[in-house]
């Protein structure tokens, strides 16, 4: 699904070189959950955005789903990142003052799906995070997880290869924060790809695959048993 | 104060600061010019005439019937108006005019000395002098004494002998002159009993301004005589010089007056001299007011400008401002550093407000005439973007004291 | 269709959103472009052919027979009564008339009522008609060059017989009889090219046409420029004498026509001068309409002085527009940076860049058209002399909304193009 060898990325100012990623290999298979930890400025971040797709690397080489990312000019690369990649971010950036319905809308503009597709993949996805009633609300009517649910949800709704999620319980509070998790293990179960990024090593300890950044490379990956059977998770709204 | 800071803060936002520099400059460099054209219509409006601008009125008539084409009959009638328009409440005295001062074009000609060298050109300004004529109250109607030798009399009138068959060829009239034509005709002795093209000097005149547009001294140049030109083709005009402050009152009974003599007669326009004036330089009055207009309307343009940019700025700065309050500045501080940005930019824009403001002033030059940029107007104009700009940065700044320290805390 | 509809609702709601700062953006805008537009509204008008089909080939004549003693001064248009006679002797041209301007009083011979109505006159010759194209309503022009019958214009016709055909009819003018031969249809020719020397380049066409010939007979005066360097005692007394006071027109079809006649016409010169009159170094000139509207500096340089404040204050306001449109860019990199990331293209995040600058034009268009009627008013009010010259058609409405939508887009441009170009992974952070 991803496979990144030898991976680089080097930050340059006029003075100094910095190694952000470096001799970074990774291969997450299909069905995977990873979840990348490390200090701040590890090259957290600079992985998910190349990962991602936002950020090019300077060395190695990149496949995304079988296609090799290396020469791709920014148009293929957006339909790439629109097709394939969901993203989750911390701090959701949702549009406040576009609705759900049309937050979600948004990637699926650019897909270029009709206006009935669009709609059934937009109600579909909102029903998967349970806020299916709530389409024409603002997001600022919403708590936190709620609004983290309608950033899945939009990831979601294209249908993507692969989820990229970075700290997405960053900004919320415990009971939130676990509502969320279990959402993205019931994807995961479900068949979709996830790697997130987090600083909380109990929650990275509850997810498939574990793998940590120290200097741009990574250091370790240690494989947990799954703690979650397949009880299944109730969603409030 | 960190200017520093504030230069490398600008720096960062190059092409929005860039713009706005230009717009100020462009907005200093065309306040100056609009001043420089409103102050010289001003000017030419309140310089000084040298003749009775309060008290005189004008009327420009037409006979509209062909009786006036009896020279007689049109002589006698224009008698008949002066008369009865002399012996009006308020007014002082009344004539007759061929052409009436302040004005463009009109009944010109060349004026030299008699013996006049031919195969020499005459100077450009004394090929087209204005020839008055009028009947012996001319000037003195008008406000304007005589300086030497004497005035017109009676015995001076040329109108019969020039509406007598025959005769018109052999008039030699007695003329006055006004001084700086006596002078620029007979420069090195005096005028009085010269003869000239146009007839003797008898009289000089002090001078008053007869044709604005004219350049140097040749502004005041003018031929008086005595004769009631009677063609029925061509405007006939009369002056009347009223006690102070009945202007309006005589005014407007002027027209019944002198249609009471005789009725065939198409009444153009009476005005009082000031309008007259108001109205010879309506054109350069209105080119003042629209460039006056286009300041006001840059004023405005700056303000929204100014605001905006002072705007957007705090909005974007919002946590930094924030972690300075948390760090210990006080809101003066904030509303100061706000303000000096506005500052320097003026600062920037007053310098090349003066390559705009020169730059502009030589365009214009090229195809309207227009006074040289001073220094004062210059201050003026970077005065007045310096104070908008102020005012427009006021609430921007003001919004920053209203932001919390507590921003600092909350992480991103 | 569907994503520029989709884009089309979004520079909606962010325009509502946002709107106070649009209000100010397009309004400074529309005040810049307005006051642009009032300003071309009257240069266009100024600078107008008045006969467009055929200005190439309308001819004015200037000849270089001033006999006058300076030797610098420029050649002028007017000329001698024999020198338009010479003109007019040769069927070189396909029209050919000479004119001079005059005013009379005059009134319905069969009214009651002594009243006179003021009436301008063209002292001309019947190719006048022909050659600037007079639409005649009734009757045509006179046959004989003395003969005691004019022609009138429609604004005359209507003042003094209520219109309709007024053929056969006689004025009073000075207490003699003229008899009626054609009416014109209402006129317009801007600006009125055959007299636009000495403030008249604007003023309406005449009331009344007459034969040069009575006109001179009947001692109606010249009353615009009239020069001399004889003693003349009356208008008729002009003839074979040093009075300047007639304009000569041509119509040449051909560079042929045209080179014969600039023959000519030296030959004219060249023979007066060979006959001991002095004449100066100029050479006799044919302009046509375009040409000699350009000499006479038909548009008014106050205008153009305008013009150039006008334009610079347009600039003034693009500026604006831009630098407020940059600020408004650089708070929305969130949105785009999303957009981006979610798999925009450059060329999604631009189109809608210009739809948005699009909808603002559109809004500017609107203001502007209101703004420069409003300028336009303006300057009509200060400059009464711009009452004749200030036509608001359809071009020109096109040619504001269009300079709106223009001034939009490259206000857009810059801040589009930075907003494009931030890079994708430090907006989302």
């Amino acid at each position: 699904m991803l496979n990144m060898k030898n991976i680089s990325r080097i930050y340059r100012s006029d003075t100094i070189q910095t190694h952000a990623l470096r001799d970074f290999n990774l291969e997450v298979k299909e069905g995977e959950f990873v979840a990348v930890t490390g200090p701040s400025g590890s090259g957290k971040s600079t992985f998910l955005n190349v990962a991602g797709l936002l950020d090019s690397f300077d060395e190695g080489s990149y496949e995304l789903d079988g296609v090799n990312i290396q020469g791709l000019n920014d148009d293929e690369l957006s339909r790439l990142r629109n097709e394939k990649i969901g993203f989750i971010f911390q701090n959701y950036n949702l549009i406040p003052d576009f609705n759900l319905f049309d937050n979600i809308d948004m990637p699926l503009r650019y897909r270029g799906f009709n206006a009935a597709e669009r709609k059934r993949r937009i109600t579909h996805a909102l029903e998967q995070v349970g806020l299916a009633s709530r389409a024409d609300y603002l997001p600022s009517q919403l708590s936190g997880g709620q609004q983290q649910r309608v950033a899945i949800a939009r990831a979601l709704a294209g249908e993507p290869k692969i989820l990229l999620a970075d700290e997405p319980t960053g900004n919320l509070d415990s009971l939130m924060a676990r509502q969320v998790m279990e959402l993205l293990h019931t994807l995961n179960e479900a068949g979709s790809t996830i790697i997130m990024v987090t600083h909380d090593p109990e929650q990275a300890r509850a997810v498939g695959r574990n793998v940590q950044v120290i200097d741009g490379q990574i250091t370790d990956h240690s494989v947990y048993a799954p703690v979650h059977d397949n009880a299944s998770i109730v969603v409030k709204g | 104060m960190n200017i520093k800071a504030l230069l490398k803060a600008l720096r960062l936002r190059k092409f929005a600061t860039g713009l706005l520099l230009l717009q100020l400059s462009l907005t200093i460099g065309l306040m100056v010019n609009t001043v420089i054209l409103t102050n010289s219509a001003i000017e030419k409006l309140n310089s000084p005439f040298g003749f009775d601008v309060q008290q005189l009125i004008s009327v420009d008539l037409l006979p509209t019937s062909g009786a006036y084409r009896d020279t007689d009959y049109y002589q006698s009638i224009i008698k008949q108006d002066i008369a009865k328009i002399t012996a009006m409440d308020g007014v002082i005295s009344a004539a007759y005019y061929n052409q009436l001062p302040i004005q463009n074009g009109g009944w010109n000609g060349n004026m030299q000395a008699a013996d006049f060298p031919e195969d020499q050109v005459l100077p450009r300004e004394l090929q087209g002098v204005p020839q008055f004529y009028s009947s012996t109250i001319g000037l003195d109607n008008l406000g304007v004494e005589i300086i030497e030798g004497r005035a017109l009399t009676n015995a001076d009138d040329i109108t019969t002998d020039f509406y007598t068959p025959g005769k018109r060829g052999e008039i030699e009239q007695n003329i006055i002159l006004t001084e700086s034509l006596a002078k620029a005709v007979f420069p090195n002795k005096s005028a009085i009993g010269e003869l000239t093209n146009n007839g003797r000097v008898v009289g000089i005149a002090r001078d008053f301004v007869i044709s604005p547009n004219s350049k140097g001294d040749a502004k005041y140049y003018a031929m008086f005589g005595n004769f009631l030109y009677s063609q029925s083709d061509f405007e006939q005009h009369y002056l009347i010089r009223v006690e102070p402050g009945k202007v309006a009152q005589v005014q407007a009974k002027l027209s019944d007056t002198i249609l009471s003599v005789q009725a065939e007669r198409d009444i153009l326009r009476v005005r009082s001299m000031d309008e007259h004036l108001k109205k010879f330089y309506s054109q350069d009055s209105g080119l003042a007011s629209l460039f006056a207009m286009l300041s006001l309307l840059m004023i405005l343009v700056t303000i929204v400008s100014s605001f905006a940019h002072a705007h957007f700025h705090v909005t974007q700065q919002r946590k930094f401002i924030g972690i300075r309050r948390a760090l210990g500045a006080r809101k003066k501080d904030i509303m100061l550093y706000v303000f000096s940005e506005n500052w320097i930019l003026t600062l920037g824009a007053s310098l090349l407000g003066i390559a705009t403001m020169i730059g502009l002033n030589i365009a214009l030059s090229q195809v309207i005439s227009i006074d040289k940029p001073t220094v004062l107007l210059y201050a003026l104009a970077v005065f007045v973007v310096f104070a908008a700009g102020t005012i427009a940065t006021w609430f921007p700044a003001y919004k920053t004291t209203k932001i919390s320290p507590v921003i600092a805390t909350k992480t991103l | 269709m569907e994503m520029f509809n989709y884009y089309l609702k979004l520079s909606y709601r962010n325009l509502i959103r946002n709107r106070l700062f649009f209000i100010l953006m397009i309004t400074t805008l529309a005040v810049g472009v307005g006051v642009f537009l009032a300003n071309i509204a009257i240069i266009k008008s100024m600078s107008a052919d008045p006969i467009p089909n055929k200005s190439d080939k309308i001819f004015n004549v200037s000849l270089n027979i001033w006999t006058g003693n300076n030797p610098r001064a420029e050649l002028i248009e007017i000329m001698r009564y024999d020198d338009a006679m010479h003109i007019l002797k040769n069927d070189i041209a396909t029209h050919t008339m000479v004119h001079y301007q005059s005013q009379v009083y005059t009134r319905d011979i069969e009214s009651k009522s002594l009243t006179r109505h003021q009436a301008v006159v063209r002292a001309t010759t019947p190719g006048f008609f022909p050659l600037t194209e007079a639409p005649f309503a009734y009757g045509s022009a006179w046959q004989q060059d003395h003969a005691k019958q004019i022609v009138i214009g429609d604004s005359l016709n209507q003042q003094v017989f209520g219109g309709g055909n007024s053929v056969g009819k006689v004025l009073e003018i000075d207490g003699k009889p003229f008899e009626i031969v054609g009416v014109l249809k209402p006129w317009e020719l801007k600006p009125l090219f055959y007299h636009v020397a000495y403030g008249q380049k604007f003023k309406a066409t005449d009331d009344i046409y007459a034969p040069i010939e009575t006109a001179m007979d009947n001692e109606w005066a010249i009353n615009v420029r009239n020069s001399s360097t004889d003693r003349i005692n009356s208008v008729s007394d002009n003839r074979g004498k040093n009075g300047y006071f007639i304009q000569a027109f041509v119509q040449l079809e051909n560079q042929q026509q045209k080179n014969a006649m600039q023959e000519y016409i030296d030959n004219y010169s060249q023979h007066r001068q060979e006959q001991g009159e002095y004449l100066r170094d100029n050479d006799n000139r044919l302009l046509d309409v375009k040409q000699w509207l350009e000499h006479k500096e038909v548009v008014d340089e106050r205008m153009l002085a305008f013009a150039l404040a006008s334009s610079l204050f347009l600039a003034v306001c693009i500026f604006n527009a831009s630098s407020l449109l940059l600020a408004r860019y650089h708070s929305a990199r969130f949105e785009t940076g999303l957009r981006r990331a979610v798999g925009a293209r450059i060329k999604d995040v631009f189109y809608q860049g210009v739809v948005e600058s699009m909808l603002i034009g559109l809004c500017c268009a609107v203001l502007t058209l209101i703004f420069g009627w409003l300028f336009l008013q303006i300057s009509i009010t200060l400059f009464p002399a711009l009452q004749q010259t200030s036509d608001i058609d359809l071009t020109l409405i096109l040619l504001g909304i269009g300079i709106a939508l223009v001034t939009s887009f490259i206000s857009m441009l810059y801040p589009l193009i930075r907003s494009c170009r931030t890079p994708l992974s430090t907006t989302l952070k």
